[in-house]
């Protein structure tokens, strides 16, 4: 047992505490140098405090006390009523080295507390007076030997540990009998509840110590809190606004104090097992209230009703701010609970977390790191809205794109435009200077010219005639343009640019909100199973037969919507495989069948799809009652020559039943046509597939509707498609040499050898023998064709294509009403132009269809998912070791703490294994067994006893009850798991 | 700006186009469609009257109840889809509505399907259907005016029979009008009136549904 969750923990905190060392000695060191340093005094204080506080919640109790002695000392500075000498400071500064005693050896080999305080003690003795009493007292509480290797801090520690802190607990709000706190006010907060509660001053690093579950576990009780939170709010409201002077209490009050007092209660409950004490003792208090109000008062006075009503206020500020000190309101309450109960102040009560909190309560540090998440609940039709209106922008946003596509030719036709006018400008330019200049040499060379010609040339020099000329005029103005068109375009460009940015920005942004927007309604299916596993459960225990729920996929998400829509075609597939697939226990095992049957509802994505296949290993169809029953309703049809798969569909016909008598659960005949049509209402498709004698599957298929993403746009002939990006594996040409195969259908890419496919003949473009259009790989031209590398289900297919278009986010779109299902494609996407493109389905386009597969579903056994252990154990350390090591083997792990509990979760879990403890509370091991064979159908869930007992007989009487394992602690890791493997048959 | 975009989604088409389109469509009808108009016809009080809008798939005049068609449109691109069966051409995009695109003249077995873009016999209309929750677009070659149906007096069955090439026909069609029922004057032509419900329930269309 190399890593257990307390030594993390601890080790964590041990670090924690030797960060601690050296501030501390800087800040004594600092306040004896300089008494006015009051800031480092304090924040000594706060360290020792802390120290104090988590050190007690990690049953470090020697540590906890002797930070107790250090922050005495602390208070009584900076009271005044000690001044700083040598003796104190060399008391505090030994207590800080024994402080890094006590971590260096805490873990290895494990040091003595008591020794350790008794110094301490000694130290501060001499500083703040003694009686020696209260010193044996404290030493008492400190174990001589603290911490160690592992195995017995984490295993045999946590009984003394529950222990110490019951000691804590019945000590510490008692203050004043302490000699070594004599004047601290008795009002003062319970020391130990504040440091728990609060201790912000935790480093952040120290977050470690909060594992993705506690923060799942604090997130859930949040959500669940402010159900209760409001539900008492209600209540309330309704109470004050009956209660305006002191009257009897009738049902009209007793209707909300009733669920005020359960509301409170269930957050008791829940802060107790989520670990957050402070808001389980206060609740536990404000229960005692309710109680004695809703059964023993016969009256209630509007004081009552706002005392409960600043009682619920407070616990909401508990909840929501569990790091706040409230105990001075929580006492001024109690106080008030007392004069209303007529009681004296409430130290009877023993707070909550005795039995439920403290064992379960994660470390102190936990609980303070977490902020509590501040939740809204929203209209799903809203949802909707916002949801759809992000879809509508990225379809926008691509219309925008190609407006941009073409401004960016304009500018580019522009520059092209104004190169041509430059051209012409010149030519015009030199055509003339030329001509000019001819005229002016046949002028000079001869006589032939006409006189006016000769008399122009003397009257102006060459260059001048051409300045004046009216076409030189229109070339200078033509540069001009050139140069204004240069400067527009030069401008436009520029904007181009700009646009180009600021909408690639806005892309980003927009394809977040969709991902974002979308994310919020998802659900994974985790969220729904427990209906279902109790529908299998009510139909098999109402017919006599034995069936478990196998469920895989439990975290495909879906929209939270689709799953409620979805709850009620699944349960009733699930009451059918139950009721008319699984036989009767007789039945199955005449059929050589396990007696249990299995169920198994499996999700999992499939490009743009969700699949669920409920599967069970039952009967399978009966082929031949369909028959008669579809003849009856449709005598027309020659029923009997259709092949059982298509009579198979007449199940979803309405009204069709071949139960001959109506059951309460099936038989009516309503079912299987509304499964379908709610399947079809949420543009799913829903298959039945059947084995004679090997079961029946039920194949839905859900198109993941509204869901951007991003994809690869490509075209075969004139046709653009679309294949999500996430199920491209790559794009290459490839050689014609790579392409072998009888019909040039296999390919070879480096080393792997791949199915080829052409896309145009798959997907039909190719009707006739055209150009180019031949059959195989051999249809390109150039011999290399474009091949995009895409995951088909369980394996890779080459396809090749025509284009490559590039990649783009596209949001998803089903087919319309009519098309709920066509092979091979998901879905298609609206393109800028408002052109549509196919989102194609790799693995159903060209892949084995699943279904399809002849041979009976797989040996359910293998293929049920991660195996499922219930650890049943009274303590929390083994629990969470066993727990901690079955989900390292990929198997997931349930807890109970003892047999009562264990018995709870076999319904609810389904266990294919249970680890058990012998000595529980409630009812131990040897109990549990006995229990377990009672019922036969957990008789068959294997069980491994583990217990720290050795004697034969304990061994004996386990094995004679059943148990098929016994391993004594401390085990073996690896022969433990082998056990679990061998025994479930992994 | 390659693409061929004239077939693309123009505006929708205002009312007024519609019926002016309906209008041309109808003075354009060959021989037999002399009729004056069809409105004037028009509904009498008292009696049990459906408008109908007509149109052709080739040579046959057929009819649809108003109530089951949604809009009419100028068939515009349609996207194919693969492993559908040629009667289907695929879908379009009607203002961000997907809909699937039925060539009615091959699913009735009337013409060879897939007589492909922009060919001779290509639809040239779109007539969007509804029915229990299926919307199609049933590709026709023209729509031929509006007229008011007597259903009390008018459908006759089918009168073909096996071996006929319209016999498909039988199954999808309510009845047969005589053309002056059917606000024509020739009478030699007869009207077919289609049945939306069996034509959207049947085996065939509802294939991609539960598969």
């Amino acid at each position: 047992m190399s890593r257990t969750p307390t030594d993390e923990i601890v080790r964590g905190y041990i670090q924690e505490v030797e960060g601690y060392l050296a501030p501390l000695r800087e800040g004594i060191a600092a306040f004896r140098d300089d008494p006015e340093a009051r800031a480092a005094l304090e924040e000594v204080h706060r360290m020792v405090h802390t120290i104090k506080g988590a050190s007690a919640m990690l049953d470090m109790a020697g540590l906890s006390q002797m930070a107790l002695q250090m922050e005495d000392a602390v208070d009584a500075l900076l009271d005044g009523r000690l001044a700083m000498d040598d003796a104190l400071h060399d008391a505090m500064t030994g207590a800080v080295d024994r402080f890094e005693v006590y971590c260096r050896d805490f873990q290895s080999p494990g040091v003595d507390g008591r020794a350790l305080l008794a110094e301490t003690l000694a130290d501060f003795g001499l500083v703040l007076g003694d009686d020696g009493d209260g010193r044996q007292a404290l030493l008492a509480r400190v174990p001589e030997r603290e911490g160690g290797p592992v195995e017995a801090g984490a295993t045999e520690g946590t009984d003394d540990f529950a222990a110490d802190f019951d000691a804590l607990l019945a000590e510490e709000p008692a203050p004043d009998d302490d000699p070594l706190m004599p004047d601290i006010p008795p009002d003062d907060p319970p020391e130990w509840r504040t440091a728990e509660a609060g201790a912000p001053e935790i480093p952040p690093e120290e977050s470690s110590f909060m594992g993705p579950a506690e923060a799942d576990l604090l997130e859930s009780f949040y959500e669940e809190a402010e159900d209760h939170l409001q539900e008492m709010g209600r209540s309330l409201d309704d109470l004050a606004a009956g209660v305006t002077a002191p009257m009897a209490i009738g049902p009209g009050e007793r209707e909300p104090l009733r669920r005020i007092r359960r509301a409170v209660h269930t957050l008791k409950g829940a802060a107790g097992v989520t670990g957050l004490v402070s808001i389980a003792d206060f609740a536990h208090r404000f229960e005692d209230l309710l109680d004695w109000l809703y059964e023993t008062a016969d009256e209630i006075t509007p004081e009552a009703v706002s005392v409960l009503i600043d009682s619920a206020d407070l616990l909401e500020g508990i909840v929501e701010a569990p790091e706040t000190d409230f105990s001075g309101r929580i006492d001024r309450l109690r106080t008030a609970y007392a004069g209303i109960s007529g009681e004296g102040p409430a130290e009877t009560a023993a707070p909550a977390e005795d039995d439920s909190g403290t064992d379960e309560a994660p470390p102190a540090t936990a609980m303070v790191l977490y902020r509590p998440g501040r939740t809204l609940r929203v209209d799903m039709a809203r949802m909707d809205e916002l949801v759809n209106l992000s879809g509508e922008c990225i379809i926008a946003g691509a219309a925008f794109d190609r407006r941009m596509a073409a401004f960016g030719e304009a500018v580019e036709e522009l520059e092209l435009a104004r190169n041509r006018l430059r051209e012409i400008a010149r030519d015009m330019e030199i055509g003339f200077e030329v001509k000019g200049l001819a005229r002016m040499g046949s002028a000079a060379g001869g006589g032939e010219r006409p006189a006016n010609a000769a008399a122009d040339a003397e009257a102006f020099d060459p260059l001048e005639l051409d300045r004046y000329s009216e076409l030189n005029l229109i070339i200078r103005t033509l540069n001009e343009s050139v140069i204004d068109v240069g400067a527009l375009h030069t401008a436009l460009a520029g904007v181009h640019g700009e646009l180009e940015g600021s909408l690639t920005r806005q892309r980003v942004l927009l394809s977040e909100l969709q991902d974002k927007m979308t994310r919020t309604r998802m659900t994974p299916m985790g969220t729904i199973t427990h209906r279902l596993r109790r529908t299998v459960r009510d139909v098999a225990t109402r017919l006599g037969k034995s069936v478990r729920l196998v469920v895989d996929g439990a975290d495909i998400e879906l929209d939270r919507g689709i799953w409620e829509k979805l709850i009620d075609p699944l349960m009733h597939i699930l009451r059918n495989a139950a009721d008319h697939g699984i036989e009767p226990p007789e039945t199955r095992r005449a059929l050589d069948k396990p007696a249990m049957g299995t169920v198994k509802l499996a999700a999992s994505r499939e490009g743009n799809q969700v699949v669920i296949r409920i599967t069970d290993d039952g009967a399978g169809l009966d082929y031949g009652a369909i028959r008669r029953a579809a003849a009856g309703a449709e005598p027309a049809r020659n029923i009997d020559a259709l092949p059982d798969e298509e009579a198979a569909h007449f199940i979803f016909y309405p009204g069709f039943s071949t139960r001959r008598e109506v059951s309460p659960l099936s038989g009516r005949g309503v079912g299987m046509d509304v499964v379908r049509e709610n399947i079809q209402d949420l543009h799913g498709a829903i298959r039945v597939r059947s084995w004679r004698g090997g079961g029946t599957r039920f194949t839905i298929r859900l198109p993941l509707t509204l869901a951007a993403v991003r994809a690869l746009l490509f075209t075969v002939g004139d046709q653009t498609y679309a294949i999500p990006l996430s199920e491209v594996h790559e794009i290459l040409r490839i050689s014609p040499d790579a392409v072998s195969g009888q019909r040039g259908d296999v390919v070879r890419i480096r080393d792997a050898v791949l199915p080829l496919y052409d896309l145009a003949t798959v997907l039909g473009t190719v009707t006739g023998a055209g150009p180019g259009a031949g059959t195989g790989a051999g249809r390109p031209a150039d011999g290399h064709p474009l091949v995009i590398v895409a995951e088909a289900g369980e394996r890779r297919a080459a396809l090749i294509i025509d284009g490559l278009m590039g990649q783009r986010e596209i949001v998803i779109k089903g087919m319309g009403a009519h098309l709920r299902y066509v092979k091979g494609v998901s879905g298609v996407t609206i393109m800028g132009d408002g052109g549509l493109a196919p989102i194609l389905n790799v693995a159903d386009l060209v892949g084995e269809e699943p279904e399809a597969e002849a041979a009976p579903p797989p040996d359910m056994a293998a293929s049920a998912g991660p195996l499922r252990i219930l650890v049943v154990d009274d303590s929390v350390s083994i629990r969470q070791v066993i727990s901690r090591l079955m989900s390292e083997q990929g198997w997931r792990a349930e807890t109970a703490r003892d047999g009562v509990e264990a018995l709870d979760r076999i319904q609810e879990f389904d266990p294919d294994l249970i680890v058990l403890d012998i000595e529980m509370p409630r009812m131990n091991g040897y109990e549990f067994l006995n229990a377990v064979n009672a019922q036969p159908d957990l008789r068959e869930i294997p069980v491994v006893v583990l217990t720290s007992r050795t004697a034969a007989k304990h061994r004996r009487r386990a094995m004679a009850l059943g148990a098929r394992g016994y391993v004594v602690k401390p085990y073996d890791d690896a022969e433990f798991i082998d056990l679990v493997s061998r025994l479930t048959q992994r | 700006m390659t693409h061929a975009d004239a077939a693309g989604p123009a505006d929708p088409p205002t009312l007024a186009d519609l019926v002016e389109e309906i209008d041309r469509e109808t003075a354009a009808l060959p021989e037999a469609d002399r009729s004056p108009r069809a409105e004037p016809e028009g509904p009498e009080p008292g009696r049990a009257v459906e408008p109908c809008i007509r149109f052709t798939l080739g040579r046959l005049l057929m009819a649809i109840p108003m109530a089951a068609s949604l809009e009419i449109n100028p068939l515009g691109r349609v996207t194919p889809l693969p492993n559908l069966p040629g009667w289907l051409m695929g879908v379009a995009n009607l203002r961000g509505e997907i809909v699937s695109v039925v060539d009615l003249k091959a699913f009735l077995g009337l013409a060879p399907a897939g007589d492909g873009p922009g060919g001779r016999g290509r639809p040239r209309m779109l007539i969007l259907v509804r029915e229990s929750e299926t919307t199609m677009g049933l590709a026709v070659d023209r729509v031929a005016g509006l007229f008011h149906l007597d259903r009390r007096v008018a459908v006759r069955p089918s009168p073909y029979r096996e071996g006929d090439p319209e016999e498909k026909l039988t199954a999808y069609i309510e009845g047969v009008l005589p053309s002056d029922a059917a606000g024509l004057d020739d009478e030699r032509r007869l009207v077919h009136l289609l049945d939306i419900r069996k034509l959207t329930a049947s085996p065939r269309m509802t294939a991609f549904r539960a598969e």
